[in-house]
């Protein structure tokens, strides 16, 4: 019989190998409930779809809605690439035109309202820049959208503010002429031209012979298509179009070389608007219109666009949208017959500072009417604002939009005119891919440019400007009568501003 | 005992399983609890995604219908309804709809102010969408007032559908991700509900497995320690028996029990000592269970005389002790006896020869003795011969020659209870009275250079304590002895009797004695003393310093066997070349009824009845005859049993009383005896012996004997006795 250990001794080693299972089981048993018990969030990243940069976050862009897809139609489409890319959010808000002041407006006031990113004019731009509502653009940006490849017109007016960049270059806004080069170019109706005025048929360098050649082209079917068709078509219908279209025109005639100035003194902020140089160009801009279609108190930009590359006009002053749309729109009948030419000047300049019209040839460009894209400087999420900001203002990206013509987009950069093949398959002919981005880079390389009123109240001056000039366009008022109630308006805004500030902003808004 | 460990190991099991069991269900329910809230949460996002998409419908509306009333009145509608719903998922965080419900909530009111205008009159919408009505205004150009508002209207609800879709795109994700997040929680609870169970089970199973394995290991090992418990219970020379406490019953006896007692354990178990043992034993036993079972202590009984069925009577040395239940309260009593009936027999031998050794030590001093009084008696019984003539001489001379007689009588009745074996009895007796009677043998035999000296304490002579006579004489000799040849024959021998009060300090640790009054006797000599490693080994057995042949080196050992037997103990102490001393201590008892040890004064008796002596000593049978003539009796005479029985034979009845000696060739008197009552169960025998180790004086009532004197008796004590006998007094 073998009992050779004491039963103290028994049951000791069986406890001590009881104990081996006890611990690591009541270990086990509560090691397992606290994994049972994991983070709902762990579980849905595994479970969910790859993690994503920016996901979770949201942002909200406003651009206004200007009528078809132009300007709003690019940030919608890349607004949703990016979101399905990066997981945010970037929700596009697109007001009408003339709601969209008013909801910015209320966004600043309202805590509850917020846009962090504002698709904008320059003109609007300046006042948010004014009253320090924009983020200054962070050098990561810059290197990211490669500042140095924007072209300096840009860079130095628009896109800056006292110096300082704000403005990420969406739209290189340029306005340029647009011509029928085909119709310019056939023999009888060159004959024709030199008969009735005594000069060979090219594009207009200046506005006078802008108007003989829409007189010359007026009311009659030059294309044999059947229909009527006339000299040009300009944006009459009140809005910001048309007074952007008169302040272009009349740059030529107020906007002196040698003054930064344009629409205010730039000392007293004393409205220049009804000095004689704007009510010469007015007058000319009222008395042009009788060569256009009847209804074009009614034409804004996308309405001027159709009528030419309809083939209804024979001239239309433009941004650059229209050379792609002229090429790549599915109701173009002038592709490849489209002459590009930079805006026509005028034989004197009006110089405010001596109060007299100096006698020289002068044509600014204007490059008015630009979309810049702003952050606002209170966004919640100025990161991601940035990114999106910075992908929409991609030379990758404005490169190719550059050549889609609804998109609303112009060239700004060096680069959108070095390489032609990017045009390739944008319609244009190589040819006309040559002569339309060196129109183009002719206009940009001008040194006198004309600009928007960038400074607070810019809504308001530009609302003042197109009342008065919708009415005396009706004939409701003359044009000078028109000018100076405007002028009138503007000090009354100025004052309401604050002169001593406004003076100060603008010097800033001209980079003075 | 083995069932604790899988008492605790089931214990641990059961707490495990239980535990992992809550928190199983825990789990569980707490899962199932999330999915509720879950599907509670989905069933609230979706109502408010529900009323929302009916809000999106009829902001649509708004821009597709004719009926702008109705289209109004729908919005507004659907928008506070949505708005209700929106308040009641506050808790479901969905702040980013809030901000932009707020924006939508501006928009509504400005398209319904403005739908309100009086300008959306009917005649200006003309019952169409104003989307319709938009177009048809632009185509004709007309930039009135009202296409204007139109176009604001139409442009707000835009902005507002805008919105709406960004409203509707965060339900969506809410939504997708409460599905993903159910849809986790769902798989996570199924996969819980089953893992958790299982790994529950496993673990129950491994556990079952485990404690089954250890219950094995133990029963196995319960079996095993339990076969070699009984092995070793069944085997233990010594008798071992478990009874119960509270009748006492046995309940467990083992082989050595059985072949001891002569009973099987069947015939045992279930009874108790009154159905085996006489009742004076069984009173002893059940007595000594009862203290073991109220001290709750171990008891040392040294000594118990039991009735056998086959072996007679055997001396046990028993020891019993309490066994407790788990409550501690008694449950058993556990008895292991050795059979020392051959070991006593063996130390009353080896005492006998150590009795021998003392007496072969004193047989010099005995000799002498002898030889005086020899000399004495027969020197002055010359004289009276020689002055026959002369009475009163002749008397001087007899009563000198009877006192030696007498001297010489009590010196070998001394050495005869000395050596004589006997059981041991203890009663309460005068410890002086021991002393003194050992003193006169001592007186008698110890050689003149050894003086002996003895000192009481005040009142010793009422010292009373529970011994054997016998054994305290055989101590104190065997004490004396060695003194003596201690002291080689020469110097003072001192006895001391004291009392003293013992404390707990006071008694040696290897003594198992009670604190209080004992008696100290004392024997002091001046010897040679003894060493400290002479001291150690004294009371061992058979340790002596004596040459080879002069002694067993039994006598101290003795000495210590007596002490314990009464309770006892023994103090040494001793200086080399100065003496020693020892003491013994005996436990004092309160003064009982003795019987009386003090002899009464007693007058020579008369009669007149026949008388038959028989003594196959012819000058003993002439004396005695001669004696009891003088007293008046009838004497017949026989010198041998077989003539006594002749002349009984011819008639049983003509003697009162036959007084024969024991000693006697061919019959002893004891044999006579027997034969004689054969003959006549009412004859009186009186038993006469000088010696004898065949007859214990309480076994003479067995035999018929009526009375036992040892010889050689003086004239007025074989008259009482004689007396007595005829009276019927014995």
């Amino acid at each position: 019989m073998k009992l050779s250990i004491s039963k103290k001794q028994k049951t000791d080693a069986d406890m001590r190998y009881l104990n081996k299972f006890i611990k690591p089981l009541a270990s086990l048993i509560l090691l397992l409930s606290i994994v049972g018990c994991s983070d709902k969030e762990k579980e849905n990243e595994t479970e969910s779809a790859s993690l994503n940069l920016f996901e979770y976050r949201a942002i909200t862009v406003i651009v206004p809605n200007v009528g078809g897809r132009t300007i709003r139609g690019p940030v919608l489409d890349e607004a949703k690439l990016f979101s399905e890319k990066t997981g945010a959010s970037v929700r596009v808000v697109t007001p009408g035109w003339k709601s969209t002041i008013g909801k910015i407006k209320e966004s600043l006031t309202d805590p509850k309202i917020n846009f962090d990113i504002f698709v904008i004019i320059t003109s609007w731009g300046g006042s948010l820049l004014g009253e320090n509502h924009i983020e200054p653009i962070p050098e990561w940006v810059k290197e990211k959208i490669e500042w140095k490849d924007v072209l300096p017109v840009y860079k130095n007016s628009i896109l800056s503010w006292g110096n300082k960049p704000y403005g990420l270059p969406y739209d290189g806004d340029c306005v340029n002429l647009y011509y029928r080069k085909d119709i310019f170019a056939n023999n009888t109706n060159q004959e024709k031209f030199f008969k009735k005025f005594g000069y060979k048929l090219t594009p207009p360098t200046t506005w006078d012979m802008y108007e003989d050649i829409a007189k010359f082209f007026d009311g009659w079917d030059w294309d044999d298509d059947g229909k009527i068709e006339h000299g040009i078509a300009e944006n009459r219908l009140r809005g910001y179009g048309s007074v952007l279209q008169f302040f272009t025109r009349a740059a030529a005639y107020a906007k002196h070389p040698d003054d930064k100035a344009y629409y205010f003194d730039i000392a007293t902020m004393k409205p220049r608007i009804n000095n004689p140089g704007f009510v010469e160009a007015f007058e000319d801009y009222i008395n042009i219109m009788k060569y256009g279609p009847k209804e074009m108190l009614n034409l804004q930009t996308d309405d001027i666009r159709k009528s030419f590359i309809s083939g209804d006009v024979a001239m239309a002053i433009d941004w650059a949208d229209m050379g792609p749309m002229a090429v790549n729109s599915d109701i173009s009948v002038v592709k490849d017959r489209v002459g590009y030419a930079a805006l026509p000047g005028y034989d004197r300049v009006y110089n405010n500072k001596t109060k007299k019209w100096d006698s020289q040839y002068n044509n600014p460009s204007s490059i008015a009417g630009n979309w810049t894209i702003l952050v606002n400087k209170d966004s919640k999420d100025k990161k991601l604002a940035f990114e999106f900001a910075a992908h929409m203002t991609s030379p990758i990206l404005t490169k190719k939009l550059i050549t889609i013509g609804w998109t609303g987009i112009n060239p700004s950069r060096y680069s959108h005119f070095e390489d032609m093949s990017d045009w390739d398959g944008s319609g244009f002919s190589p040819s006309d891919t040559r002569e339309y981005l060196n129109t183009i880079s002719k206009s940009l390389d001008n040194e006198n440019v004309m600009v928007d009123i960038r400074i607070p109240g810019a809504s308001k001056y530009y609302d003042v400007a197109g009342e008065y000039i919708d009415l005396a366009l009706k004939g409701k008022m003359e044009p000078k009568e028109a000018l100076d109630k405007i002028s009138l308006k503007w000090d009354e805004i100025t004052d309401s501003l604050g002169r001593k500030s406004q003076i100060q902003l603008y010097k800033k808004s001209v980079n003075y | 005992m083995e069932n604790y460990s899988i008492k605790k190991i089931s214990s641990y099991g059961f707490f495990i399983l239980m535990t992992g069991l809550i928190i199983s269900a825990s789990i569980l329910i707490f899962l199932l609890f999330k999915l509720e809230d879950i599907r509670e949460k989905l069933t609230l996002i979706q109502n408010t995604h529900k009323s929302f998409l009916q809000l999106k419908n009829d902001t649509e509306r708004l821009l597709t219908t004719g009926e702008l009333e109705e289209s109004i009145i729908s919005l507004i509608k659907s928008s506070k309804k949505f708005n209700n719903t929106l308040k009641m998922s506050d808790e479901y965080n969905l702040k980013e709809i809030d901000e932009l419900w707020y924006v939508c909530q501006k928009e509504i009111s400005a398209i319904v102010e403005n739908l309100q205008k009086p300008i959306f009159n009917p005649k200006n919408i003309k019952h169409k969408p104003l989307l319709h009505r938009r177009g048809e205004l632009f185509l004709q150009n007309d930039s009135n007032e009202f296409y204007i508002l139109l176009t604001e209207v139409t442009d707000s609800i835009e902005f507002l559908l805008q919105n709406e879709i960004f409203i509707l795109d965060i339900f969506e994700k809410i939504d997708n991700n409460q599905k993903i997040y159910e849809k986790i929680e769902l798989k996570k609870t199924k996969k819980y509900a089953v893992f958790f169970p299982l790994t529950v089970l496993i673990i129950t199973t491994i556990l079952a497995v485990f404690i089954s394995k250890i219950a094995t290991k133990t029963e196995k090992n319960l079996a095993q320690n339990e076969a070699f418990l009984d092995s070793v219970i069944e085997n233990i020379p010594n008798m071992i028996f478990v009874k119960d406490a509270e009748e006492l019953k046995f309940v467990r006896f083992n082989k050595a029990g059985e072949n001891l007692l002569g009973y099987t354990r069947n015939e045992l178990l279930g009874k108790n000592d009154y159905d085996f043992f006489p009742k004076q034993e069984a009173d002893f036993f059940t007595q000594k269970d009862r203290e073991v079972l109220d001290l709750k202590a171990l008891v040392d009984i040294s000594e118990e005389q039991i009735e056998t069925k086959y072996k007679g009577k055997r001396i046990l040395h028993t020891k019993k002790i309490t066994l407790f239940d788990e409550k501690g309260k008694p449950e058993y009593l556990l008895g292991i006896s050795e059979d020392i009936t051959e070991q006593k027999r063996l130390e009353d031998q080896l005492r006998q020869t150590q009795k021998m050794e003392a007496i072969g030590i004193l047989a010099g001093g005995i000799a002498h003795n002898f030889n005086n009084n020899l000399a004495i008696i027969l020197g002055n019984l010359e004289m009276g011969q020689r002055k026959f003539s002369e009475p009163e001489k002749v008397k001087n001379f007899i009563e000198v020659a009877k006192t030696a007689a007498l001297r010489s009588r009590d010196l070998v009745n001394q050495i005869l209870t000395y050596s004589r074996q006997g059981s041991s009895t203890k009663e309460p007796i005068y410890l002086k009275l021991v002393i003194d009677e050992t003193r006169k043998m001592l007186q008698s035999t110890l050689p003149t250079t050894v003086k002996l000296h003895y000192q009481a304490m005040l009142g010793a002579s009422e010292i009373i304590i529970n011994a054997d006579p016998n054994r305290i004489q055989e101590a104190l000799l065997n004490l004396c002895n060695n003194a003596v040849q201690a002291m080689d024959e020469k110097g003072d021998l001192n006895i001391y009797l004291d009392k003293v009060d013992l404390s707990k300090h006071d008694i040696p640790a290897q003594y198992d004695c009670l604190p209080g009054l004992y008696v100290v006797l004392s024997v002091e000599d001046n010897g040679g003393g003894m060493d400290q490693a002479t001291l150690d080994k004294i009371f061992d057995p058979f340790f002596t310093t004596k040459k080879v042949g002069k002694g067993t080196g039994m006598g101290l050992a003795t000495v210590q066997g007596i002490v314990d037997q009464h309770g006892g103990l023994i103090k040494v102490h001793s200086t080399t070349s100065e003496g020693s001393r020892f003491e013994l201590y005996f436990p004092m008892t309160e003064e009982v009824q003795l019987t009386s040890q003090k002899q009464e004064k007693i007058v020579p008796q008369q009669g007149t009845e026949a008388i038959l002596l028989v003594d196959d000593d012819e000058l003993l049978v002439d004396l005695g005859k001669q004696i009891l003539t003088d007293l008046g009796y009838i004497v017949t005479t026989a010198i041998n049993g077989h003539d006594a029985l002749m002349i009984i034979e011819k008639n049983p009845q003509q003697f009162d009383l036959i007084i024969t000696d024991q000693s006697m060739p061919k019959m002893t008197g004891l044999e006579l005896a027997q034969k004689i009552k054969k003959l006549n169960s009412q004859s009186l025998v009186i038993l006469m012996t000088g010696y004898s180790s065949k007859i214990l004086e309480g076994d003479i009532g067995k035999h018929g004997i009526s009375a036992y004197c040892r010889k050689p008796l003086r004239l007025v004590e074989l008259s009482q006795v004689v007396r007595r006998v005829l009276d019927g007094a014995c």
